[in-house]
């Protein structure tokens, strides 16, 4: 003879989420008993579900995961066939960064190649002042665009950016004809983010681009940047038709992070 | 010495939860073949991290938590949606299959799983790792990151809520 009370003590709290692993396992064999009485036949099935899925097992033994497993002094052989799924503009961007980088490591070991190491403080300005006026003409003139590109890393790394400059940046970025020389511009800008002018000029970029790649770029910078104003022009893209779906899947994300 | 530590843990409390990861894979996926998958890789990640493990004060949760990020990077990617837009009817009527079940029992077990799936998700969750998976507080804690009063009170709503509503469907099923 069974003490349904307990039983049912047991069950209140069960329902309280008061009971411990045990009492419910107990509570769950207590109402697998033949006699029960009527009110608990309900209760035995619902706490009974878990057992039709406690059937569900593994399809394969512990050997055969092990045996699938790499030797113990072997070194890590996973990922080979995931993250196969990075988004191409990443790789695009990390390429288009590399060779930013490549030029401008070339530019700094070639243009002082012998200057004394005790070069005056002036005539680096002065070679800077120069460098920077050749810099806005090879941006705006350059012929071909590998030397746009070199322009554009360049003037990312001068130290003091002036007015002039940057429009000759942003007119590229906006007007270039070669989608990796705008990407360039892009990055660049956004190292000049403390400016004003600069920020319109990458938000004002969003509804001039259509490369999805520059837009992409734009949009994430515009995000890290934490730029509000952004938003109503993101909104704005995304009413476009034509529109990327890989855009239009950032802005969401980047709309919805500035808000 | 360190590394006999380390197979002896792996073999002693990684491999035995293989049902149980499996399940919890089973559950989230709706098949069989992407769920046995997820293990294989749970199995191979956690084999890498055998000397955290170590450390790892509990392993089981620990493994759980692990299947279960790797589950939601399986959902989140896209090839994985476009499949499950395919064959989402298929699982409806499946739940889980177990032929050996009294047909009665099938029968109202049937009806809890659907309305299970109408509870939120945490509760779901916590719902599997309490009832199917037996783990105590401290491991859903592990497992879901949740505080401990918090699981006690979605636990508690969950378990009432199904009772509710099944208490409801069972009643209409009399009146018909």
């Amino acid at each position: 003879m069974k003490n349904w009370d307990s039983v049912r003590e047991l069950l209140s709290r069960y329902y309280e989420g008061e009971t411990t692993v045990t009492e419910e396992k107990n509570l769950r064999e207590a109402l697998q008993e033949a006699d029960l009485p009527q009110d608990l036949q309900l209760e035995a099935k619902l706490l009974g579900w878990q057992q039709q899925e406690q059937a569900v097992k593994a399809p394969v033994t512990v050997q055969e995961i092990l045996s699938k497993l790499p030797a113990e002094d072997e070194k890590p052989a996973h990922k080979l066939e995931r993250r196969s799924s990075w988004p191409v503009v990443w790789q695009i961007a990390a390429a288009v960064s590399l060779l930013v980088l490549g030029f401008a490591a070339g530019k700094l070991t070639t243009s002082q190649p012998d200057a004394p190491l005790a070069t005056e403080t002036a005539t680096e300005l002065t070679a800077m002042r120069q460098e920077l006026s050749s810099l806005k003409e090879m941006l705006q003139n350059g012929s071909s665009t590998s030397q746009r590109l070199q322009a554009v890393s360049v003037a990312s790394e001068a130290p003091s950016a002036d007015t002039e400059l940057l429009l000759a940046l942003i007119e590229t970025m906006h007007f270039d004809d070669n989608v990796n020389v705008r990407m360039a511009a892009v990055e660049a800008l956004i190292g000049y983010r403390q400016h004003p002018r600069v920020r319109q000029a990458l938000i004002h970029s969003l509804t001039i681009q259509k490369d999805p790649n520059v837009q992409i770029m734009l949009i994430q910078g515009l995000t890290a940047m934490q730029e509000k104003e952004a938003v109503p022009y993101m909104q704005e893209m995304l009413r476009q038709a034509d529109l990327q779906q890989v855009v239009r899947q950032q802005l969401q994300k980047s709309i919805s992070i500035l808000i | 010495m360190l590394a006999d530590m380390e197979l002896e843990n792996f073999h002693n409390k990684v491999l035995p939860a293989k049902d149980r990861l499996y399940r919890v894979a089973y559950w989230m996926l709706k098949d069989s073949a992407e769920a046995e998958d997820v293990l294989q890789e749970g199995m191979l990640r956690l084999w890498l991290y055998r000397q955290k493990l170590l450390l790892c004060h509990n392993v089981e949760a620990f493994a759980i938590r692990t299947v279960r990020n790797l589950c939601l990077d399986r959902l989140k990617s896209k090839a994985y949606k476009n499949r499950q837009s395919l064959e989402g009817l298929e699982y409806s009527e499946s739940g889980a299959a177990s032929p050996h079940q009294q047909t009665e029992a099938a029968n109202h077990n049937d009806v809890l799983m659907r309305l299970m799936q109408t509870l939120p998700e945490q509760q779901q969750w916590l719902l599997r790792l309490r009832e199917v998976e037996e783990l105590s507080y401290e491991e859903i804690e592990e497992v879901t990151g949740m505080q401990v009063n918090a699981i006690r009170v979605a636990l508690s709503r969950a378990r009432k809520t199904l009772r509710e509503q099944f208490i409801k469907v069972s009643s209409y099923e009399k009146l018909g």
